[in-house]
């Protein structure tokens, strides 16, 4: 005891304990009696992306690669093959996830709106209504719709709260998503303060100024799959049968939730992982709630085979896509499209200071106030925000297709699971892909899948 | 007016619909039998007039009027149903005027931002929940946890409620003639003013419904802010 050492020692012990990184956080509890709220998405280290690599073929009784610089790879997708007039033919498999407006500004949404247009695929209201403008004769202009076009297209969501939800919304939309959960925080609903409900907000959401509004955690009223059943049959008649509709959850019991779905009558299915981000939420569902995205993909893939509805219902798989790579490997494992969100915002300017659910967004993004809101894309405006955002896209939409001509595909949408190989047991468990090196399942039941 | 009578017997959702959305357009007045089997009977309907004789299922009236009529002042369809709705009637509505002249199921009003639901006979469990700015009046009893999450509009209850009426309310009014089991959380009960009673009285008595305004409360929310601001 009498050594000096000793105080190295035991501190040194302390600083490597599971308790080091979370002391702040304890004192923080302690001294206010609150939980943590903070936006973007899971911090930590679960299997994900990077436990999994593509593997390239050579032509030695294996595909030949596609000459990337020369031969063209396909990435168009569509969403909605099945029975609708007007499916999302996308040029890419790259989409924008769900955002609200009033989490984020009108002039990130109107950016990214103008960005699906360049690139050609689709973006997603998010659950706050759509960026509107009246008009001085009492007209409405649906700016958010109206930005998409003529190439891109905007997917209105119909979540629990049914904030700004309207007949004119629903036909001013290329597709509808019925919201059950996101990844940040399944089961929790959804949540915007009122301070962000400035009179904007308040217009496109239908409520008076500075009202908290709180997305029950459960649709009121869709109380049973036969519910369900009702209103996307209501829904498609209301839009003309023209429209995708589909269902978004978050990453929980993803089987048994995509499969219920199937059941209901859809075009889509959006599933949500873990590593998705929010506005604003409790820190103890962001980190605590969910599985993996490397989880959900090959369970809904198996729901939806199962199902016998794997060629009509488009996955679209959402939750901490940061690039191509990821992307890339998402597609091989199942999934259809992804949809990016936090990334998105990144790309538009976003510092990841995590002030998110302050509405103190430095960048211009997520915040209402109208001098914060001027520094989007850099203080230059939303157009300087759409280039970055556009360039972002195509440049991860020509990551996803070299390693497709890698893989020896001429289509994005010829990645399946045999290119892939996982370098953790972990991974290679979860996800159903075989282990480099052993180049076999660690799980016998895989090979059924 | 001319009018057109749709019998819907063996008929589904998209065939009554069309149906009632081509007469309106040609200013028909509409008279629809046989309707029970048809969920989202007249959803999405902006105009027109049409009565139902005998029942109708769910989810009928869903989304009627538009976001532009209930700014304006326009008025929406006007729909009557002389028979019982099942649950979520007028989910979501925005303008127009919904008549019912018996009970109605679970939800109704649910989500409405506009417009008005009379409904004279009962109404069940979940009435006007997360109600953005209907106005909805019940001249029998209403169930269990009626008004929760209201964010603004009007329901008018004569009779009777039951559990935890207007739990969690953030904006809006209740008013009760009858008793209630129990109020819900964040909410407390008041006297009527003078221009509640006269604005409860001219309601009542534009919908012939004949009731002592002087048993009436109130009930409104304690805080606009029950659930944020003390995470």
């Amino acid at each position: 005891m009498s050594s000096p050492l000793y105080n190295k020692i035991v501190a040194r012990k302390c600083q490597t304990s599971i308790y080091w990184a979370v002391k702040d956080e304890i004192r923080y509890r302690a001294e206010t009696g609150k939980y943590i709220i903070r936006g973007f998405g899971y911090s930590g280290k679960l299997p994900d992306f990077d436990d999994l690599l593509l593997i390239p073929v050579h032509g030695l009784g294996t595909p030949s690669p596609i000459d990337q610089y020369r031969e063209r790879v396909d990435t168009s997708v569509v969403i909605g093959k099945g029975m609708v007039k007007r499916p999302l033919r996308l040029s890419t498999p790259i989409m924008i996830g769900a955002m609200s407006y009033g989490a984020t500004s009108r002039e990130f949404k109107l950016a990214c709106a103008k960005a699906v247009n360049i690139v050609g695929t689709a973006t997603n209201t998010g659950e706050g209504g759509q960026v509107v403008e009246k008009q001085s004769d009492g007209s409405i202009r649906w700016l958010e719709f109206e930005y998409t076009k003529p190439n891109g297209y905007l997917i209105v969501q119909f979540a629990s709260g049914r904030w700004g939800v309207s007949l004119e919304y629903l036909l001013n939309s290329d597709a509808i998503e019925i919201k059950y959960g996101q990844g940040a925080k399944p089961g929790f609903g959804g949540h915007l303060l009122g301070e962000k409900v400035v009179d904007e907000i308040a217009y496109t959401r239908g409520i008076p100024k500075g009202t908290d509004c709180l997305s029950p955690a459960r649709h009121l009223d869709i109380r049973s799959l036969d519910d369900l059943r009702k209103v996307i049959k209501i829904l498609r008649d209301i839009v003309g049968y023209e429209k995708p509709i589909g269902i978004k959850i978050g990453p929980g019991n993803v089987y048994k939730e995509v499969y219920a779905a199937t059941q209901c009558d859809i075009d889509f299915i959006a599933v949500d992982g873990k590593y998705g981000g929010t506005g604003a939420s409790p820190q103890h569902a962001i980190q605590g709630l969910g599985l993996p995205t490397l989880a959900c993909i090959p369970a809904a893939v198996r729901a939806l085979k199962d199902a016998g509805v794997r060629e009509e219902v488009a996955l679209i798989a959402l939750g901490g896509f940061r690039d191509g790579v990821d992307a890339a490997k998402a597609l091989a494992l199942g999934a259809d499209a992804v949809a990016l969100a936090s990334a998105i915002m990144i790309a538009a300017g976003c510092m990841m200071c995590g002030q998110c659910s302050t509405g103190k967004c430095p960048a211009g993004i997520c915040t209402q106030d109208p001098e914060l809101r001027k520094r989007i894309g850099g203080g230059k405006g939303i157009d300087e925000a759409t280039k970055w955002i556009a360039n972002y896209m195509k440049a991860v939409t020509k990551e996803v297709a070299q390693l497709a001509a890698a893989c020896g595909h001429r289509s994005v949408r010829e990645f399946n699971k045999e290119d892939l190989r996982a370098i953790t047991v972990e991974a290679a468990a979860i996800a159903g892909v075989k282990l480099a090196g052993l180049e076999d399942y660690v799980l016998p039941q895989w090979r059924w899948f | 007016m001319p009018s057109l009578e749709i019998d819907a017997t063996g008929l589904g959702l998209v065939e009554v619909n069309q149906k009632v959305r081509k007469a309106v357009k040609k200013g028909m007045r509409v008279i629809i039998k046989n309707a029970k089997h048809v969920d989202g009977l007249l959803a999405g309907l902006i105009k027109g007039e049409v009565e139902v004789e005998g029942d109708v299922g769910d989810y009928t009236a869903m989304l009627i009027g538009m976001r532009e009529q209930k700014e304006e002042g326009l008025s929406g369809p006007r729909i009557v149903i002389h028979g019982n709705a099942g649950n979520y009637l007028a989910d979501g509505a925005w303008a127009g005027e919904v008549v019912v002249e018996g009970d109605v199921g679970y939800g109704a009003a649910i989500y409405a931002y506009g417009g008005t639901v009379v409904i004279h006979g009962s109404a069940g469990d979940a009435l006007g929940q997360l109600l953005k700015g209907a106005t909805v009046i019940v001249r029998g009893d209403v169930g269990d946890v009626v008004g929760l999450y209201m964010v603004g509009g009007t329901i008018i209850v004569v009779g009777d409620a039951g559990e935890k009426i207007g739990d969690w309310m953030i904006r809006g009014e209740i008013f009760i003639g009858g008793s209630y089991k129990s109020l819900g959380s964040n909410v407390k009960e008041r006297a009527l003013s003078p221009e509640d009673k006269k604005r409860l009285k001219m309601l009542l008595s534009k919908y012939g419904i004949e009731a002592d305004i002087g048993k009436f409360r109130k009930i409104v929310p304690m805080t606009s802010r029950p659930f944020y601001g003390k995470s």
